[in-house]
């Protein structure tokens, strides 16, 4: 139960989508969606992956199950038996073998399950393609009413289609379908966004005890920090297709270094009418990632940047255990957290 | 808020019902509330609680099936009943984007994607004013330069899709305001944005606000921006107001279970302690044929038989000014003050 091995690492991951122009469709540039990215993951693990819209952070979560190939880069993955494997570059039949072991839960529940199926059928094809059990069988009965109680959903139901269930149990149904080949990493893409307050703090809660009780390792890519903050051991920030920060949660969020960081967590509301923050409004949009400004991507809306900034671009480096910050100022910086 | 201030809105037992094959869908059922020149209202609640109905229903936007009754009195040049108002009439076009106004969620489907940005504010400023077509150009121009968009003399010429979505917000804010209405209904307007682009626009609309002097009735799911833009907050279940309070009451001293509830449901940043959060248990019922009790009693954790299923509870004033419907108010008044919940 508590065994902590890696059970991801990726290395260097880049994912680039040529940009076709002309007659001939020549490619006239990239776009970097992932430019240089590298982490890694333990089993019973959650790493939190946040970042405005376009920076890229879904990409890397389709390029580590290979819903798309990625451009360069490692995706090293622990098998059960222990041998490492490089998803990136492995022929999709013998990925085929390994899918039963990474699984991914999505945002809309409604469009992410087949509205001609019943839950019991959606539940049960990842048992029957991966050849849990076979149809029909008893065994087949007897896990997927296991995986219904597991997330709580009612086992009258299982007979009815997706369109009869509110959005809350929508997404009960794509974590058991998820779950259903035991898998040991499970990659959450805005998982929690669609759903109004009171049944996401449901679902969260359900990922936790599901977590602590199989022992998953979590990729869990979301924009909301607040809810990062609850479910995350540590936590990646990605501006324009790189990580500029990574560090355990309470670090990250208490004592930020690098100042996009600083910026997005000033800017997430707080329910207090009382602290209205001096928000300090980031200015500006994410850059287009088709042509990154010059040096740091970030020094356009940074307002520590100087000369250096423009030109050069920061590497990440470690500064304290497990805190790495790309930013040339991040040892002279006083930055601000979350207030305790 | 003083007492001598002017009431702008008067919304008197507001009720949309649709009918269905299955019986009655109360989307609003008895919604009142009245909103004071100047101040920000928010309008909170999960989806389906009928709160995007009720700001539909006060410009005469719901669907046509739905059968709207009530009032709806609006003090503006001269105060009309918006209920009353033929809603395909001369009168209300005359209201629509002029006196009141809206923002909705989705700026991307919520301009023509044929027209050019510009074209879509101007048409609104020739329709409910006498500028010229020069003279409305270089007021939308204004406009987009006083919503913070860059380059508003090239952005003008803009088909929405050239546009990103914290810029399309800011358009769609700028044709609200293009008229200078006293009244600004704002449907979810951040919630599509992302976080750092949701401050710009919260910003841009306090900045407004103070600037312009329009009421806002302010549409939300989320607590925080409610706390960060409202002056009072009314919260909706199954189409009632269950709670309606002055911001700060609602934050400090919320007395109904499902205020509570949702208070307790939003992760908080900057909370150490990784306590798992307090859900409201189950989901929220289609408001079809409901019983003739309290909506909330099935989740509510206070929920006593013989008292919560007697009826309808009334929206009663606890404090001034702070209004609860729920039959134990008192009772779960007291066990917040012995400290058995709100952290």
């Amino acid at each position: 139960m508590s065994e902590h091995r890696t059970i991801l690492q990726v290395k260097n991951l880049k994912k680039y989508f040529p940009i076709k122009a002309g007659f001939f469709s020549k490619t006239v540039g990239n776009v970097k969606a992932v430019e240089d990215v590298s982490f890694s993951l333990s089993a019973g693990e959650t790493l939190g992956l946040v970042g405005e819209s376009g920076c890229g952070k879904s990409t890397v979560g389709r390029c580590i199950v290979r819903g798309i190939d990625p451009t360069a880069g490692n995706v090293l993955f622990n098998t059960r038996e222990g041998t490492e494997v490089d998803l990136a570059t492995m022929e999709s039949k013998t990925l085929r073998g390994l899918r039963k072991d990474f699984q991914m839960i999505f945002q809309d529940p409604n469009s992410s399950l087949d509205p001609r199926m019943t839950v019991y059928d959606i539940i049960s094809e990842p048992l029957l393609v991966n050849g849990f059990a076979g149809r029909g069988s008893s065994e087949l009965d007897a896990r997927v009413i296991e995986l219904a109680e597991m997330v709580h959903l009612n086992i009258s139901h299982l007979k009815r289609y997706p369109h009869a269930f509110s959005g809350g149990q929508r997404q009960r149904i794509g974590i058991a379908r998820a779950l259903a080949t035991n898998p040991q990493l499970v990659i959450a893409d805005e998982s929690v966004s669609a759903l109004d307050v009171s049944v996401q703090a449901q679902i969260i809660n359900l990922l936790k005890d599901l977590q602590e009780k199989l022992n998953l390792g979590f990729l869990f890519i979301a924009h909301d920090l607040s809810v990062v903050q609850h479910i995350s051991d540590k936590v990646a920030v990605m501006y324009l297709g790189l990580i500029v920060e990574t560090a355990p949660t309470e670090e990250l969020f208490f004592t930020p270094k690098h100042p996009y960081t600083e910026a997005l967590l000033s800017s997430v509301p707080k329910p207090d009418p009382d602290d209205k923050g001096e928000a300090m409004v980031l200015a500006g949009e994410v850059p287009n990632p088709a042509f990154p400004p010059e040096g740091c991507y970030f020094h356009p809306r940074c307002k520590y940047a100087t000369d250096i900034c423009k030109t050069l671009r920061p590497q990440l480096k470690e500064i304290s255990p497990g805190h790495e910050v790309a930013c040339h100022h991040a040892e002279t910086l006083l930055l601000k957290g979350v207030n305790q | 808020m003083n007492e001598q201030q002017e009431i702008l809105l008067q919304v008197n037992n507001l009720k949309v019902h649709f009918e269905t094959d299955d019986g009655t869908l109360k989307a609003v059922d008895g919604v009142s509330f009245t909103l004071q020149k100047g101040e920000v209202l928010g309008l909170v609640g999960e989806s389906g609680c009928g709160k995007s109905v009720t700001a539909q229903s006060i410009l005469g936007l719901t669907p046509s099936i739905g059968k709207v009754s009530g009032e709806i009195n609006f003090f503006g040049a001269k105060p009309v009943d918006m209920v009353k108002l033929n809603t395909r009439g001369h009168e209300i076009n005359g209201i629509r984007g002029k006196e009141i106004s809206m923002i909705f969620q989705e700026p991307m489907t919520s301009f023509s994607p044929f027209y050019t940005i510009g074209n879509q504010i101007i048409e609104t400023v020739l329709l409910h004013t006498d500028r010229d077509p020069q003279a409305a150009r270089t007021w939308t121009i204004d406009l987009l330069r006083k919503v913070g968009i860059a380059n508003p003399e090239k952005r003008v010429d803009s088909y929405p899709h050239e546009m990103s979505g914290g810029m399309r917000q800011r358009a769609m804010i700028a044709m609200a305001l293009a008229c200078n209405p006293s009244l600004v209904i704002a449907d979810e307007p951040t919630t599509s944005l992302d976080v750092t682009i949701q401050g710009q626009v919260l910003r841009l609309m306090n900045k407004l606000k103070t600037e312009t002097g329009a009421s806002i009735l302010f549409i939300t799911h989320d607590l925080a921006v409610v706390a960060q833009m409202c002056d009072t907050v009314a919260v909706m279940y199954l189409g009632k107001i269950v709670e309606y309070a002055p911001v700060r009451t609602i934050y400090k001293a919320a007395n109904h279970p499902y205020t509570l509830g949702l208070y307790n449901s939003i992760p908080k940043l900057g909370a150490r302690a990784k306590n798992p959060l307090s859900p409201i248990p189950g989901t929220v019922p289609v408001p079809i044929n409901l019983p003739k009790r309290c909506g909330f009693m099935d989740r509510c954790p206070w929920a006593e038989k013989g008292v919560c299923d007697s009826g309808i509870p009334p929206l009663e004033e606890i404090n001034p000014g702070h209004f609860v419907r729920c039959f134990r108010a008192e009772v779960v008044r007291e066990s917040i003050a012995k400290g058995m919940s709100n952290e």
